[in-house]
């Protein structure tokens, strides 16, 4: 069946710059809306609200790390079946098999291309094993 | 001090003081042969000389018989000139004389009895004799008519010629035989002093041997002081902890090392007493449990008996890691004890380092690249060409960076050997597309034409297609950049004697012969203004070629100045029939039995086949590595104790390669228990754990299951009072799996009791009482199967971690269940464990 195109993305991601630069990928490249959030926290309090299609979870953040946030973000309606996408800049063979395991779709490694991010994400969700 | 650290020394101190000893007997018996010899000769000589002398003696004797016969003849003349007439004076002495001449004659006629010329003068002289007497009484009677004695004087003459005669003869004979007898006391003589120089140079021989042998056997026994002395000293400066015994046990020697690493107070303290009291002195300090000492003595005793050497590592109570490395000596054990406590945290500090380092030089970069990447793509509006022109420049050393810090993990697991391999058989043609297309920028950015020439249609190899993919982009890449615009690249596939031959061909300049040595090499390039021109980081061709020697391939180059450069990599061709080996090629299920022991695995060989499977026996984790990749398996029995690594780290590898997560085992050892304990929640997959000796029903057993999980749907016992639930359940794992249901304790006891199951669900509100209360029912199985608690509220922790996974109705979605259950049917590490512990 096909797919309803991909809008909406829950952005987390510590590193203001980072951040900034990824959103601003995703937006100004990509044409997708963003709700970019600095800490697990922000991103369980504004999940429901965004309603997004799919997560991009940063994997080590203080406090609250990524696999944290998603369980947790699991645990909420809005996003309790949400596909998820890691980010991160350990991409040793055997992390990339945990975050599978973890439940993601796919997993964008550091340092990531910002023109091609959005393509990359696209990608992902339009092969659509979430 | 240590004792009896000289002992081995001694044994060879005592061979070659037998030989010292043996020496010395034959430098005794080499005089006295002589001495012997010397008497034989002696004995003989003097035999000789008394029948020289004999012979002497009886020529005297013969001579004095003539002369005896001369004074006779001189007497009867004198009586027969008188005038003797019978009856006179004269008459009486002329007989007498006459009687004493033929006596004299018969002494000589009898003492020359063995000369045939003096018995032949014999016989003359009796003639002469008795004409000479005929002569004189004829003479005497006719006196004193003197004139009458010529003739007396005539047969005189006559008869005193062959006197004379045998008088010559005897003087010859005597001369003849003094010299015989001079000649031999000469010899004699010769002969004895010869015979007591020999005697004393053999003397002084023997004297000489047994001097040397003294002087030696001190030599050795000095050597042999020093040997214990530097032998002692260096047990007791050993940093490592040395420990030997006997066969039965019992401590011989323990250096220092040892005693502090086992908390003995003192050498004294252990000396003599079996292996098992020492050990107990670390179950006193806390540092064992009483079990564990018990087990690792009975695994001494066994590897003692079985003079089999070992090596394990042991984690202790006190947080201390201790390797232990068993070498067996004829009639006991020698075990060394090593802390290797610091090298695992430095091991593990450097993984934490570089995997730390990695991300940390990753964030900023992130932003640098992206921040670069998107002013450079006009993402953010037009910039002045000058700008952007210095911003290209950032944006390319920033990519340059990010390569250098893969390759840099890379090289470095590949050193570590922590680079792993997810080998796979896969049509050539389908990953030389992939590179050709994952390179396509490259050869726009070049303006070069690449070419695909596939020579070795239908070519299938072995290797994992990440690296594979690598070691391609980085010799496409070397060509593209090197190949001057309006060039060609050329990719060629050939078969060469089962190989594949994958050939990358440039137009460029040529490799400079200075270099050609090195191009393998780290960080090298052919001029250090090439990095910065063509990009690279220097690591390429010394990954690509690890890369290619992990896959059991050979990378090589062939280049010519001006024309350009051939890289090849061959490969080992993998035929299609091999590639999909079923379970068995002929039907039956495949076996891989990892054992050490040649004669248990003899035994599980036959005890395994006469169920009808096909076994396959490993005796080292390298050789099952080998034929894990070589060949599918259904599943494999593990002892632990293996020559070349410890059985649980090779599990927890084969769990973390995705080839091998799925692949059901039993584990056969031991230390089955001990291991079980360590593994801890790590074990699962592991359908049972055997303790030898072997009990064959349950390894049947065991291996049935293991076999199930492959051939059909695995059963699962659902115990739960809330039909909806079940039938849910049901709904969600639909035809992956057949869900027994049981309403009570009691239907699941019954259930437990007739058929085995992959997996057992329990809520823990029953009619009959508590779900939980089944858990100790299920531990007793052989196989126990994975438990999980499904139950409306949060459950006790002491419950929850004899479960696999325990979840809570209200918090579980039908995907977690679903892959709960799935992976513990799978065996697999379901790190989905929400949860879980």
């Amino acid at each position: 069946m096909p797919k309803e195109p991909l809008a909406r993305i829950l952005y987390v991601e510590d590193d203001a710059d980072i951040r900034m630069i990824g959103k601003f990928a995703m937006e100004n490249v990509g044409g997708f809306v963003v709700t970019d959030c600095e800490s697990g926290e922000e991103a369980l309090a504004r999940a429901p609200g965004a309603a997004p299609q799919l997560l991009l979870l940063d994997v080590m953040m203080p406090g609250m790390d990524g696999p944290t946030t998603l369980a947790r973000l699991r645990a909420q309606p809005a996003t309790a079946a949400t596909p998820v996408v890691f980010m991160t800049a350990k991409v040793q063979p055997q992390e990339v098999q945990r975050y599978r395991e973890l439940g993601a779709i796919d997993v964008i490694s550091k340092p990531f291309d910002p023109m091609t991010l959005s393509d990359s994400i696209r990608a992902i969700w339009n092969r659509g094993d979430g | 001090m240590t004792a009896k650290l000289g002992d081995p020394m001694g044994a060879s101190g005592a061979t070659s003081e037998s030989r010292w000893t043996s020496r010395l007997v034959l430098a005794f018996a080499f005089v006295g042969l002589i001495a012997f010899g010397v008497g034989i000769v002696a004995v003989d000589e003097i035999r000789e000389t008394s029948e020289r002398r004999a012979e002497v003696t009886h020529t005297y004797e013969v001579r004095t018989a003539l002369r005896q016969l001369n004074l006779a003849i001189l007497e009867i003349e004198a009586a027969g000139r008188a005038g003797a007439g019978p009856g006179s004076d004269n008459g009486q002495r002329l007989e007498a004389a006459t009687t004493r001449a033929r006596q004299a004659l018969t002494a000589f006629t009898v003492w020359t009895g063995d000369n045939p010329v003096q018995q032949s003068t014999a016989g003359e002289i009796r003639r002469r004799l008795d004409e000479y007497l005929s002569d004189v009484s004829e003479a005497a009677v006719n006196l004193p008519a003197q004139a009458g004695f010529g003739e007396v004087v005539d047969a005189q003459a006559d008869l005193a010629a062959a006197i004379d005669a045998a008088l010559r003869e005897e003087a010859r004979l005597l001369a003849q035989r003094l010299d015989a007898t001079h000649r031999t006391l000469a010899r004699s003589e010769a002969l004895l002093i010869g015979a007591i120089v020999l005697v004393a140079l053999s003397l002084v021989a023997a004297l000489l041997v047994v001097v040397r042998a003294l002087r030696r056997s001190r030599r050795s026994e000095i050597a042999l002081e020093q040997q214990g002395h530097l032998l002692t000293t260096t047990f007791e400066a050993m940093t490592q902890g040395l420990v030997v015994v006997d066969a039965e046990t019992r401590v011989l020697a323990v250096n220092r090392g040892a005693q502090q690493l086992l908390g003995v107070p003192s050498a004294e303290a252990a000396l003599g007493r079996p292996f098992l009291d020492v050990l107990r002195v670390q179950v006193e300090g806390g540092l064992l449990t009483d079990d564990e000492a018990q087990e690792r003595a009975r695994i001494l005793a066994s590897d003692i008996a079985a003079q089999r050497a070992s090596q394990s590592e042991v984690a202790r109570l006190d947080g201390r890691v201790i390797e232990i490395e068993r070498q067996p000596y004829p009639g006991g054990m020698v075990t060394t004890y090593t802390d290797i406590t610091e090298r695992r945290r430095t091991e593990r500090m450097k993984n934490e380092f570089i995997s730390t380092v990695s991300h940390e030089l990753r964030t900023p970069l992130t932003s640098i690249r992206g921040s670069l990447g998107l002013i450079v793509g006009g993402a953010v509006g037009e910039v002045a060409p000058k700008v952007r022109e210095m911003v290209a420049i950032a944006h390319s050393n920033s990519e340059r960076l990010v390569r250098l810090i893969n390759d840099i993990l890379d090289i470095e697991k590949i050193e570590s050997g922590r680079l792993q391999f997810d080998l796979q058989a896969q049509p050539l043609a389908e990953l030389l597309g992939q590179a050709m297309k994952a390179n396509a920028g490259y050869f726009q950015q070049y303006e070069v034409q690449p070419k695909l020439v596939d020579e070795a249609q239908g070519s299938m190899v072995r290797v994992d297609g990440d690296r594979f993919i690598q070691v391609m982009n980085n010799l496409l890449s070397n060509a593209a950049k090197f190949t001057a615009a309006g060039g060609s690249v050329t990719v060629l596939a050939s078969r060469h004697d089962g190989r594949v031959r994958i050939t990358v061909q440039d137009e460029g300049p040529g490799i400079p012969d200075s270099f050609r040595e090195r191009i393998f090499g780290k960080f090298e390039q052919a001029d250090s203004s090439d990095s910065r021109r063509k990009g690279g980081t220097g690591l390429g061709l010394s990954i690509a070629k690890a890369i290619v020697e992990r896959l059991d391939g050979r990378i090589w180059f062939e280049t010519e100045l001006g024309v350009g450069t051939r890289f090849h990599v061959e490969l080992p061709e993998v035929s299609r029939a091999s590639t999909a080996v079923p379970a068995g090629a002929d039907g039956r299920p495949s076996l891989l039995v990892v054992e050490d022991d040649q004669d248990v695995a003899r035994l599980l060989t036959i005890m395994l086949e006469q169920h009808g499977w096909r076994v396959t026996v490993a005796h080292s984790v390298a050789a099952a590595s080998d034929l894990l990749r070589r060949a599918r398996f259904d599943a494999m029995t593990l002892d632990i104790m293996l020559p070349d690594e410890d059985g649980l780290s090779f599990f927890r590898r084969l769990r973390s390669a995705p080839a091998t997560r799925d692949l059901p085992v039993v584990v056969v050892s031991a230390k089955s228990e001990v291991a079980r304990q360590e593994l801890n929640g790590d074990a699962i997959g592991i359908v049972d754990w055997l303790e030898k000796p072997i009990d064959q029903e349950r390894l049947g057993r065991a291996i049935r299951q293991a076999l199930g999980a492959v051939e059909g749907p695995a059963s699962i016992l659902h115990v739960e009072d809330d039909p909806d639930i079940v039938r849910v359940l049901g709904a969600v794992m639909g035809d992956e799996v057949e869900v027994v249901p049981a309403m009570t304790l009691a239907a699941a006891r019954t259930a437990l009791a007739e058929r085995s199951f992959a997996l057992v669900i329990v809520d823990v509100g029953l009619p009959d009482g508590s779900g939980l209360d089944l858990l100790d029912d299920i531990r007793r199985l052989k196989p126990p199967p994975p438990v999980v608690i499904f139950s409306a509220h949060d459950v006790d922790p002491a419950m929850t971690s004899q479960a696999a996974a325990a979840l809570v109705k209200s918090r579980t979605d039908n995907d977690t269940l679903h892959q709960t259950i799935r992976g513990l049917i799978a065996g697999m590490a379901a790190a989905a464990r929400p949860g879980a512990n």
